[in-house]
């Protein structure tokens, strides 16, 4: 976050569309604050999407890969900035 | 006062089977208006058809209906006070859509439910229709060289003594201290932002319930307690407490209606007749508000009680007269036409009184009250032509038999019969002596008179807001332990093509904040000058380039607060406790005496003390007086309207006494409780005026008919009291009983208005039977004695 430092964190991703394409809208916030992405996914595999994500808030914009493990989904970014990995449970 | 109808009767109950009457003649006393009624009568069958489809049309216009819920409509006016603070809330637009949460318990610092506040201020800006979020872990420590600073509360909490170091820190950060967290520790406070799209819609219930469900999840086994206040959480509230209070009046004041009427007329089908009318009069009214595009307030919502009121005390009247007339003889068409021609002209005059009083109200600068008089005026004049006309068509399709109900009530009408016997025991007492009757009402209404005057205003925001749900209470909490739960702001607008980073621009900023940092009262400040002084402190950096890049840091939301979208105004923020205006307004012109200091420094630059807390402040007490002002002369008019339509000097002196009396009792009960007067006590004493010349006018009507030449006046003013006390009597117990339902609300203001009408309405029959009589009746004498004297002496001269 702000300043280098670890901050715990949680999201919430919304899923709409369906077949091959998906749209996402996500949130991630910690209790300083908060960044929106948005991501556009294709189906590559069975259980896998990659795709891209943007967040207007930073300017900041990079590749998305998700897998999906029953009703939890590993959710990987990277960005020129950085990277991040997250488990999400549904 | 000369008259006739066909009435014969006599003061008293008849023991005797009495002789059927004449019909009755039309007059002229409101130009034949009441007559409308009998259009109706003349093809009933098609007449309630014609109404069935219209209450299918009006319950359309009744779904139309929608819920103001505004905090600040009340005092929307074309003043320059409101349009500056409509200005405010369109550049900051922050507070109207911050939704405050306040988290206290006795354990609140220590290592766990810390923790879950901090999880609890992570999982809220989550929810949909959040924008963000502001609270003790949005605090940031001092950076270290050459990097940003982190924030106050590490990511893995300390232990033991290390943990206790950094609570120190927390209580000693200036940032958060007596802001977010309270001295004591254990209060604190944190500011949702939400979407404005989603404030404003109907969405705004969804995200405060999921708001709550995740501070009662989060926070499970902490010991911690939650409540939300805010302006959205109010809004939401003062609605549903609306919606509800509208199926609550409705069922409760009909219900008590029904139950009256039913026991008095002793027959189904006369309930019928004396309640359904008004049922409908409601029914339409709020039908064409609706379609009109009116909407619900806190004021407008009590209209359904005050149209089943005028209504319902003109159906009584109506169903009485028709049923006295059925008893004595008359054929359903003729009793139901006898009773429109005789009580018809007194519904028309109550309603155009009623509606008078309304009129009053237009004159008002705060458009919820000129609203409220637009909306009285328009339901006023529906359910007069509803009830003189959908009376009589229920009459004569429901009474079945008459001659049989006429032949079992002679003899045996006991309820109504004691009734009437009440009433002349009453009207010989006061018509035996009026002078001194008079005089007892002149004292009083000079001692009532020299308490009201000196009624003081009152206005507390708390007062417009339920006060049995959380918004309140969390709000006195904020008031207790962190000076204040109302925003107050400054408002700075900068001279064309300055920035607001401009070295003048800052100075004015800072010397704003310190004077109402300084101002005695106000707590909480914010402002960028917060952020500027605070990177001075720790980084040892005033240059402007720094200030302008920590604020890009912040989130856009946090930003718009302090510093408009298009840079071109500054705010400074503080709070207040809700304390009355009276003690408010002193607070407020002490900072705007103080910043004159910085106008005259900076011409070019405008610094306006503004916010809901100000504006209530400056203008409440103008506009309760200014209403206070419109009723005295109303009194006046209405007088002078009655003594119009009767064309009797006399009847216009003799209506002023008992239309004062319970405005002034009502004013000293209010002294008496320590309640002042505040806008719902003006408006329930405008409308109450105009409810209880409802009494005093079918009592003229009636007497007016009653009164013929060559007998003494006391007989007329027995007979009148006869022939209308009992409807009067039952019709004020339903108007105590339709308004006093209001205790149920939720809203203190509409508590107020509820049991301050019907106390109103109880003081206009004690004042229409003790006063209005003996008063007229002394006039009579006097006039009439004055006139054969100046007979006596004309006839020697002839």
């Amino acid at each position: 976050m702000i300043g280098g430092q670890a901050e715990r964190a949680r999201c919430r991703a919304n899923y709409s569309g369906g077949g091959n394409t998906v749209m996402m809208n996500g949130t991630c916030a910690t209790a300083s604050g908060r960044v929106s992405q948005t991501a556009r996914l294709r189906r590559v595999g069975a259980n896998t999407y990659v795709g891209s994500f943007h967040n207007p808030q930073h300017g900041v914009s990079g590749s998305m890969r998700v897998t999906v493990n029953g009703r939890s989904q590993n959710v990987q970014l990277s960005a020129p900035g950085g990277s991040a990995s997250l488990t999400l449970r549904h | 006062m000369n008259g006739t109808d066909g009435n014969q009767r006599h003061a008293g109950p008849e023991a005797t089977s009495p002789a059927p009457l004449p019909p009755a003649k039309p007059d002229d006393l409101v130009l034949g208006v009441e007559r409308t009624g009998l259009i109706a009568l003349r093809a009933p069958i098609l007449s309630a058809i014609l109404v069935a489809l219209l209450s299918v049309v009006a319950a359309f216009g009744v779904a139309r209906l929608q819920v103001d819920d505004s905090l600040s409509s009340l005092f929307r006016s074309d003043t320059p006070e409101f349009r500056q603070f409509e200005e405010l809330t369109k550049r900051f637009p922050s507070h109207e859509f911050d939704v405050l949460m306040v988290i206290e318990g006795d354990r609140l610092l220590q290592r766990g439910p810390i923790d879950q506040l901090r999880d609890l201020v992570t999982d809220v800006q989550l929810i949909e229709g959040t924008r963000g979020i502001l609270s003790l872990f949005s605090a940031r420590e001092a950076p270290e060289a050459g990097k940003l600073p982190g924030p106050l509360f590490p990511a893995d909490l300390p232990e033991g003594e290390e943990y206790d170091a950094l609570i120190k820190r927390v209580l000693a950060n200036d940032i958060i201290k007596g802001k977010f967290i309270s001295d004591d520790g254990k209060l604190v406070l944190i500011v949702i932002a939400i979407d404005p799209a989603v404030a404003n819609g109907e969405g705004i219930a969804d995200v405060v319930k999921q708001i709550r469900e995740t501070a009662a999840q989060d926070l499970e086994g902490s010991g911690l307690k939650a409540e939300l206040s805010g302006v959205p959480v109010m809004r939401l509230e003062i609605r549903t407490a609306v919606e509800r209070d509208q199926l609550l009046y409705n069922g409760i004041g009909f219900l008590a209606g029904c139950l009256i009427a039913i026991i008095f007329f002793r027959r189904l089908s006369f309930m019928v007749i004396a309640a359904a009318p008004p049922l409908l009069a409601i029914l339409f009214a709020q039908g064409v508000l609706g379609w009109m595009g009116f909407t619900l307030n806190t004021f407008l919502n009590v209209m359904t009680p005050l149209i089943m009121v005028i209504s319902f005390s003109d159906s009584m009247q109506l169903t009485f007269a028709a049923r006295d007339r059925l008893i004595r003889g008359d054929t359903k068409y003729q009793a139901f036409r006898n009773a429109i021609l005789i009580v018809g002209p007194a519904c028309v005059l109550t309603h155009a009184t009623a509606a008078l009083s309304f009129v009053a109200l237009l004159f008002s600068s705060s458009d919820m009250i000129r609203h409220f008089g637009e909306g009285g005026i328009i339901a006023t004049v529906i359910a007069l032509f509803t009830v003189i006309t959908v009376l009589p068509v229920l009459g004569v399709l429901l009474v079945r038999k008459e001659t049989t109900f006429a032949a079992s009530m002679k003899g045996a009408d006991t309820a109504v019969d004691a009734l009437r016997a009440f009433c002349g025991w009453i009207a010989h007492r006061v018509v035996s002596r009026p002078g001194l009757y008079s005089a007892i009402a002149v004292l009083a209404v000079l001692g009532l008179a020299s308490i009201y005057v000196g009624l003081e205003t009152r206005y507390r925001l708390a007062d417009q807001v339920p006060d049995k749900r959380q918004a309140v209470a969390a709000s006195q909490r904020l008031d207790a332990k962190l000076t204040g739960s109302n925003p107050i702001n400054v408002l700075i607008e900068l001279p064309k093509g300055v920035s607001a980073y401009d070295p003048q621009a800052l100075k004015v900023l800072a010397d704003v904040h310190a004077a109402v940092e300084h101002q005695k009262g106000v707590g909480n400040v914010w402002s960028v000058e917060t952020l500027r002084r605070w990177i001075a402190e720790k980084l040892g950096r005033s240059d402007i380039e720094t200030l302008q890049r920590y604020i890009g840091y912040l989130p856009e939301h946090l930003v718009h607060r302090f510093l408009a979208k298009d840079g071109a105004a500054v705010v400074v923020s503080g709070y207040i406790p809700d304390e009355d205006a009276n003690e408010l307004l002193p607070l407020v012109n002490q900072l705007d005496a103080t910043l004159n200091t910085v106008r005259e420094a900076n011409p070019g630059y405008t610094v306006a003390v503004t916010g809901l807390s100000a504006v209530a402040a400056r203008n409440s007490a103008l506009m309760i007086q200014r209403l206070n002002t419109a009723l005295t002369i109303e009194i006046v008019f209405v007088a002078a309207f009655i003594g119009l339509a009767f064309r009797s000097f006399v009847v216009m002196l003799s209506a002023i006494l008992p239309a004062i009396i319970p405005i002034l009792a009502s004013g000293v009960l209010l002294w008496l409780v320590g309640s002042g007067l505040q806008f719902a006590s003006i408006v329930a004493l405008t409308v109450s005026f105009g409810l209880g010349l409802s009494a005093t006018i079918h009592f003229l009507n009636r007497l007016r008919r009653e009164d013929r030449p060559g007998q003494p006046p006391e007989l007329a003013v027995e007979r009148a009291t006869v022939l209308v006390g009992p409807a009067l009597i039952l019709t004020t117990v339903v108007l105590a009983c339709g308004l006093a339902v209001t205790v149920f609300s939720d809203l203190p203001s509409l508590r107020l208005f509820g049991w301050l009408s019907a106390f109103a309405m109880i003081a206009a029959l004690v004042a229409d039977l003790f006063v209005l009589r003996p008063i007229i009746m002394f006039l009579l004498r006097l006039t009439r004695r004055n006139r054969v004297e100046a007979a006596t002496e004309a006839e020697p001269a002839q």
